[in-house]
């Protein structure tokens, strides 16, 4: 009997896979209006060049109308997310922002970025870019708001803009030229002068914006004053901030190989032993996120103190309720997942997955997932193509990061030791697993 | 034949950045760099990481600057180094003792040669110069002891570095030691009474208190092909010699391959020869020998191949059969406690009959050796053989010998070709716990049966007694060229460069075993 029933169960597994799923999928990760927007960036670019000295109205619009491709392209190759759930939840609350604060809509567009980084990002034209992977800590819509409210304080004060036409107008001004003139004329260590000149502008420029990071906060505060929502649980966005890791990490991968009765010989799931080092690592270009310039306990306090100065009552939720968010906020786990098996980042998916099982154990098709994903990099492993899919350059983010632990399992594991897993976990899960042919 | 490790590269990196022309071409300038050597940083039989060493700046009219910077097996970046050198510097080879790195450095114009230790703060702790008195690349017989002696360095586990590098090549050599911990560092001659004709060493292993090198001689004399074998022991002190023994016993000829230290002894095992000729006959079988710590042979044990390998190879008349040879490469000692061979069949591709005609035809005979399967024995540690394994690979050939070469024996021919590179076998490496060993080759095979003949290269596995074996084409199908460098068990590091695309790979290889 109850074979029966798992049977049926399987049967319409099976339907939802083949026919329902691909169907809900299908047109989510497509930009309808991508001619209008491309049009509006272009518009915007002209704009913005005209109002600048003709001396570096080229190298402006070179700079901008790169990035404006390099955000086309992205849009097409689907690494943004426009569903029938989270994005007209979230886009709902970004334009909320917008009518309190009397601001035109057609200025504005507001993307989801599938990614699982915890961030937002907003560019000179008015795109403000919300990553999924914010969602995972936040409590509710007003500290959502709170973010979006930052993202177009940066917009409205042409940081941006501000920052690129300072930059073009340093380099092409006399000082800086007859610097690097008086360097090039010299016959030995050019190359590190150059290079320290280089490093003093980088740090200016983090400097710089350290300063608009802190005004993009104060102006953020003063757009989200005039909206419905409540600013009592705003500044434990940055308690999120600094402890997030971006990976969900419920579940250690020990835990998920005793569970599943694996047992691996000459593995150590220990922290990896002290890494080597040599000197200075290479010098990372700066990035600006949200959790940086300047720290998150300083903002924290700021914005304590603002409205502890000016108290801001009002709701926490306007589009939705609790429920709604949190079904957002689990729906955004499975999209992060897909969005690495989509960009072929199997290592990291098949993690997401051992995580989102370990969250929810009752949806059982999870298993058929991580079932055919094991399948999958056993192929992978066969034909020498796991370095593709797997990624080994990887610097842990401490000694319990269990995503660094799993990629050190699979760097160990032999072809025959991966097929007797993958058989494990078949023998173990059969009943919930639908083999998918890839 | 075996792959050109060293890989020069130009890199020509060229800034994006949109800024005022002058700018763009002074920053992007910086980025051009010439990269010199590339090449592994090895603890012993281990690959803990890659260094780049390249050109990046003028210092002065005498000196560059220079970068170097490292990356972990798995290609994370550990860090770079500004080192000012003369022009005419290479970075020959480099080590890791478990605390700090060691870089052999050569200055051609003023012929020396330089360990420098670097902490793994980056900061030069010990370095030992040795100005040699030839120049390697003046003279055939320099280049052909170049060949023959390990350019890398050997690393004593926490406890420094060792080098060899040959004053007079005949009569004379001299072991360079650094210590990055101790900041101790000596140089100390080995000359034997009377002229040498060949005189080679090699480093069998080391601890806190002594370093063993394994000596080969030949006594100077026109026809002279006895060999003489010793164990030299050095203190890692001072580097005087604390003893020297030969491995002469009673008519057992012993080449010591490997040494380790055991319950206060030191066991060497090595191949057996009823020989003097051990550079131009091939061996009878296996030895181990026991040392005490003052060089007194406390144990020996002889084993014949015919005595063990006949159980699991064929045989015939004393070799194996159909005029086949085993040409051994490495022995190790597995933490099962046994011990690893890996070997390579061969036999002389045409006879000395032939050869022989050839000759006073006045025509060259083409005089190769045929190489065909690898084979891995495991011995216990009284020389009883385990288990032996053949690994099929196509058959193949070296180089061609020259006509007058065919009367030489085929095990002498084998050892010329080993150190041209011309055998199929590449390298020998060890996982971190010493769980895995894994013996390289190539191979030029099919990969599948409807597929064409590729160059493949081939690893070995040993695991706990388990043999296993995968093979991957040595080219990737896209690129314009590829090159393979040796990297942790399991694992295989592809260099690719794509020429439209002008681009440069490296992709680290999963292998199936």
């Amino acid at each position: 009997m109850r074979k029966e029933n798992l049977n049926y169960y399987n049967f319409y597994l099976f339907i939802f896979f083949i026919i329902i799923a691909p169907a809900t999928v299908f047109g989510q990760y497509e930009y309808k209006n991508i001619d209008g927007y491309k049009s509006f960036l272009q518009k915007n670019t002209v704009q913005n060049t005209l109002q600048l000295d003709k001396k570096i109205q080229k190298q402006y619009s070179d700079i901008i109308d790169e990035k404006n491709n390099e955000l086309i392209d992205r849009l097409k190759e689907k690494n943004f997310l426009f569903d029938t759930v989270a994005y007209p939840y979230l886009n709902s609350i970004f334009n909320n922002v917008l009518s309190s604060n009397s601001l035109d809509k057609n200025r504005f567009h507001f993307f989801i970025d599938r990614t699982f980084d915890v961030n937002a990002y907003s560019f000179e034209d008015g795109t403000v870019v919300c990553n999924l992977g914010l969602l995972g800590g936040m409590e509710n819509e007003s500290q959502l708001a709170m973010v979006f409210c930052h993202e177009i304080g940066h917009y409205l004060l042409m940081h941006s803009n501000k920052s690129i036409v300072s930059q073009l107008n340093k380099y092409n001004s006399h000082e800086f030229l007859t610097q690097i003139k008086q360097i090039k004329k010299q016959e030995y260590n050019t190359k590190k002068q150059l290079e320290d000149l280089l490093l003093t502008d980088v740090f200016n420029r983090s400097r710089h914006s350290r300063g608009q990071e802190k005004a993009a906060d104060s102006l953020g505060m003063i757009l989200f004053s005039n909206t419905k929502y409540g600013a009592k649980t705003v500044p434990a966005i940055f308690d999120y901030l600094n402890s997030a890791e971006g990976f969900p990490n419920v579940i250690t991968i020990q835990s998920f190989l005793d569970e599943e009765k694996i047992t691996i010989d000459d593995f150590s799931v220990a922290a990896p032993p002290k890494r080597m080092h040599f000197g200075t690592t290479e010098k990372k270009e700066i990035i600006d996120s949200l959790k940086t310039h300047p720290d998150c306990d300083k903002r924290k306090l700021q914005m304590q103190s603002f409205f502890g100065l000016n108290p801001k009552t009002g709701v926490d939720f306007i589009t939705g309720s609790k429920q709604d968010l949190e079904k957002i906020k689990r729906y955004a786990l499975f999209e992060e997942a897909k969005y690495s098996k989509d960009k072929g980042n199997l290592g990291l998916y098949l993690y997401q997955l051992i995580q989102i099982d370990a969250m929810f154990p009752a949806e059982k098709y999870i298993k058929s997932w991580i079932y055919n994903m094991l399948t999958s990099l056993y192929t992978h492993h066969k034909t020498h193509t796991f370095h593709e899919v797997v990624n080994a350059v990887y610097i842990p983010q401490n000694g319990k990061d269990q995503y660094a632990t799993l990629l050190k399992l699979l760097d160990n594991l032999s072809l025959e030791k991966l097929n007797e897993i993958t058989n494990t976990y078949y023998t173990n899960n059969n009943s919930f697993i639908t083999i998918i042919k890839n | 034949m075996k792959f050109k490790l060293l890989l020069i590269i130009f890199l020509a990196i060229s800034a994006t950045q949109g800024f005022a022309q002058n700018a763009a071409k002074a920053f992007s300038d910086v980025k051009n760099v010439t990269v010199r050597n590339v090449g592994i940083i090895k603890k012993n039989n281990i690959v803990k990481g890659y260094f780049t060493f390249y050109e990046y700046d003028k210092a002065d009219k005498k000196n560059l600057i220079y970068k170097l910077n490292l990356v972990d097996e798995n290609l994370n970046d550990l860090g770079t180094k500004e080192i000012t050198g003369p022009k005419d510097w290479e970075l020959v080879s480099s080590g890791f003792d478990g605390n700090n790195f060691c870089f052999k450095f050569y200055d051609d114009k003023k012929r020396t040669f330089e360990l420098k230790v670097y902490n793994q703060d980056g900061i030069e702790v010990a370095s030992n110069p040795l100005k040699i008195n030839y120049k390697p690349s003046s003279n055939s017989k320099y280049e052909m002891y170049q060949q023959m002696t390990n350019p890398e360095l050997n690393i004593v586990e926490n406890n420094g570095f060792v080098d060899y590098t040959f004053n007079d090549p005949n009569n004379a050599f001299i072991i360079s030691y650094v210590n990055g911990d101790t900041k101790n560092t000596w140089q100390q001659t080995y000359q034997p009474e009377g002229k040498s004709k060949i005189m080679l060493p090699a480093f069998l292993n080391g601890n806190d208190e002594v370093i063993l090198t394994a000596v080969a001689r030949i006594e100077k004399g026109m026809y002279n092909t006895k060999t003489q074998h010793t164990v030299l022991a050095s203190s890692v002190k001072t580097g005087a010699q604390l003893f020297e023994v030969s491995t002469e016993i009673d008519d057992n000829h012993v080449v010591p391959i490997n040494a380790i230290f055991e319950n206060g002894n030191i066991m060497v095992i090595g191949l057996n020869y009823k020989s003097t000729k051990t550079f131009t006959s091939p061996p009878d079988g296996m030895a181990f020998l026991v040392f005490d710590k003052n060089g007194k042979l406390v144990k020996s044990n002889f084993k014949t191949f015919e005595e063990t390998l006949g159980k699991f190879l064929p045989m015939e008349d004393h070799k194996l059969k159909d005029g086949y040879y085993l040409y051994m490469h490495d022995i190790v000692r597995t933490r099962k406690n046994t011990n690893l061979v890996i070997a390579e069949k061969f036999k002389k591709a045409v006879d000395a009959g032939g050869v022989a005609l050839s000759l006073f035809s006045n025509k060259a005979g083409p005089i190769k050796l045929q190489l065909e399967n690898m084979v891995v024995m495991e011995y216990d540690l009284d020389g009883n053989l385990l288990q032996a394994k053949e690994i099929p690979k196509a058959k193949g050939s070296t180089g061609v010998f020259p006509s007058y070469t065919g009367f030489l024996t085929p095990y002498l021919l084998a050892t010329v070709a080993d150190i041209f590179g011309w055998m199929d076998y590449m390298y020998t490496i060890k996982s971190d716990e010493n769980g895995d060993i894994t013996f390289s080759f190539v191979d030029y095979d099919r990969l599948d049966a409807g597929a064409k003949k590729t160059e493949n290269f081939g690893q070995i596995k040993y695991h706990d007694g388990k043999i296993t074996v995968d093979k991957i084409p040595v080219k990737n199908e896209k690129a314009t060229f590829s090159r393979l460098m040796r990297a942790s068990t399991n694992h295989v590091l592809q260099v690719n460069y794509f020429k439209k695309e002008k681009k440069l790979t490296m992709d680290m290889i999963k292998l199936n075993n």
